[in-house]
């Protein structure tokens, strides 16, 4: 790329070559996961900290196509101060939520691990690296910010393309989804949200099928803390 | 709907979730073969207008930026990326208050070009971002921007369209294609290579 101009020099304008190191199959896998999931009824919410113009255009492509016939579909970006509290009172069990950032971007590392325990399942745009392994449903990385315009660009396409497939719109759209099916007796530890704090060694917490009372055999927790449960019991933290 | 968006797919072959992904894979995999290809060949067509409007804009005491929907969150992007470079900007999307309250009471057509009149002053610098190139409030903002001796730099797609030969933009860097997305692509492209360009900024006196 160019270096800056001044009205004596004149700038070397270089295209870079293009670069079609990329994975496609993600893009398609995260156009399928949305798919499936607006298809019951999800909203999709976009968040990009410091990079809010990226997340309300991934919003304003699902709300308003450029397609004339195209449907719309809930899209939303969640912006502001704290947006884990804002997420957190708006992501519904079903929805996706789509991150936009680097791996390091601490608020995106708690929504990642939030998720799960909201019951949404997790399309991340990581910007210059990669997310941690199973951190999210589906991880698209992206070199710079002009690649990533055209990842989500492209899963909008691919998502309305697999919206005319119903044949294809059942199966699982998440990791959690294929899970046991039930959270309390089943043989897997799950994530929880703590959303409330009872008597008697009880706490209330959210998991991705609803709010269950629980046992605490951890202690001193607090609301917002990041549990794992297993029969209908605290048994440790997440985070 | 899919055979406008892709044409080349078979969806008589499609029957289960395997061949689905793959042949988005393949088409994405064009697609994106396709954007990159433009991206390179807008900049390089673009190379002496975008020499002249960074002239422009570098000398410029505030940098005005509007756009409509994608294109207004082009502007916001580029907004924030001058912002880190030490310019002084000013989206003009930025305010939902302000693009409601003329939204409703003077019209959507105006939405910028009122704003313009309130924040812009002589030698200040007006960017717009329009796929098509004929969005009717950023041609009304370009013609009060150049009443005011403010200069005026245009991203349009569509070969430039309206825009391309309006007298009111100064500077239209052009992209060539009819896809609105693919538009919006090369415009990100031409946004990197314009702030790369401009950073950091010239010490301008701002008061």
């Amino acid at each position: 790329m160019t270096a800056h101009a001044t009205e004596h020099d004149a700038p070397q304008f270089v295209a870079d070559p293009p670069d079609d190191r990329h994975d496609s199959s993600v893009l398609a896998a995260a156009a399928l996961l949305l798919a499936r999931r607006f298809s019951s009824g999800a909203t999709l919410w976009c968040i990009a900290p410091g990079r809010d113009d990226h997340a309300r255009h991934v919003a304003v492509e699902f709300v308003h196509p450029v397609i004339v016939g195209s449907p719309t579909l809930p899209s939303a970006a969640i912006t502001g101060a704290d947006i884990v509290a804002e997420a957190r009172a708006l992501v519904r069990s079903g929805d996706v939520v789509l991150l936009i950032g680097e791996s390091a971007c601490s608020p995106l590392a708690e929504l990642a691990a939030r998720a799960q325990a909201w019951g949404a399942a997790l399309v991340w745009f990581c910007l210059h690296d990669q997310p941690p392994v199973g951190a999210a449903d589906v991880a698209v990385r992206c070199k710079n910010e002009a690649d990533l315009v055209r990842a989500y660009h492209l899963v909008w396409e691919l998502c309305h393309v697999c919206l005319q497939h119903p044949d294809v719109l059942t199966g699982p759209s998440s990791q959690q989804l294929t899970a046991p099916d039930c959270a309390v007796c089943s043989d897997e530890a799950v994530t929880a949200e703590v959303s409330g704090l009872a008597r008697d060694g009880m706490v209330r917490v959210r998991t991705a099928r609803g709010q269950i009372d629980a046992a605490d055999l951890v202690g001193d927790l607090r609301v917002g803390d990041l549990v794992l449960t297993h029969a209908a019991t605290v048994i440790g933290r997440r985070i | 709907m899919s055979t406008f968006l892709y044409p080349f797919l078979d969806d008589d072959a499609i029957t289960d979730t395997a061949s689905l992904l793959g042949d988005l894979a393949r088409s994405a995999e064009a697609k994106w073969h396709e954007s990159g290809e433009l991206g390179a060949s807008t900049v390089t067509a673009n190379r002496e207008v975008l020499h002249d409007a960074v002239v422009v804009l570098r000398s410029a005491p505030q940098i005005l930026l509007a756009g409509n929907g994608g294109s207004a969150c082009d502007a916001e992007r580029t907004a924030r990326l001058l912002r880190i470079a030490g310019y002084r900007v000013r989206s003009l999307v930025a305010d939902p208050v302000t693009i409601t309250a003329l939204a409703n009471d003077v019209g959507v057509e105006n939405i910028f070009a009122r704003q313009i009149e309130a924040y812009g002053r002589a030698g200040d610098s007006l960017i717009v971002f329009s796929t098509s190139g004929a969005s009717a409030n950023l041609l009304a903002a370009c013609a009060t921007a150049q009443r005011l001796r403010i200069r005026t730099v245009a991203l349009a797609g569509y070969s430039g369209g309206p825009m391309g030969h309006d007298r009111s933009v100064e500077f239209c860097l052009r992209v060539e294609s009819a896809s609105v997305h693919r538009i919006q692509e090369a415009q990100a492209v031409l946004i990197d290579h314009l702030v790369a360009a401009l950073a950091p900024a010239p010490m301008n006196d701002t008061s």
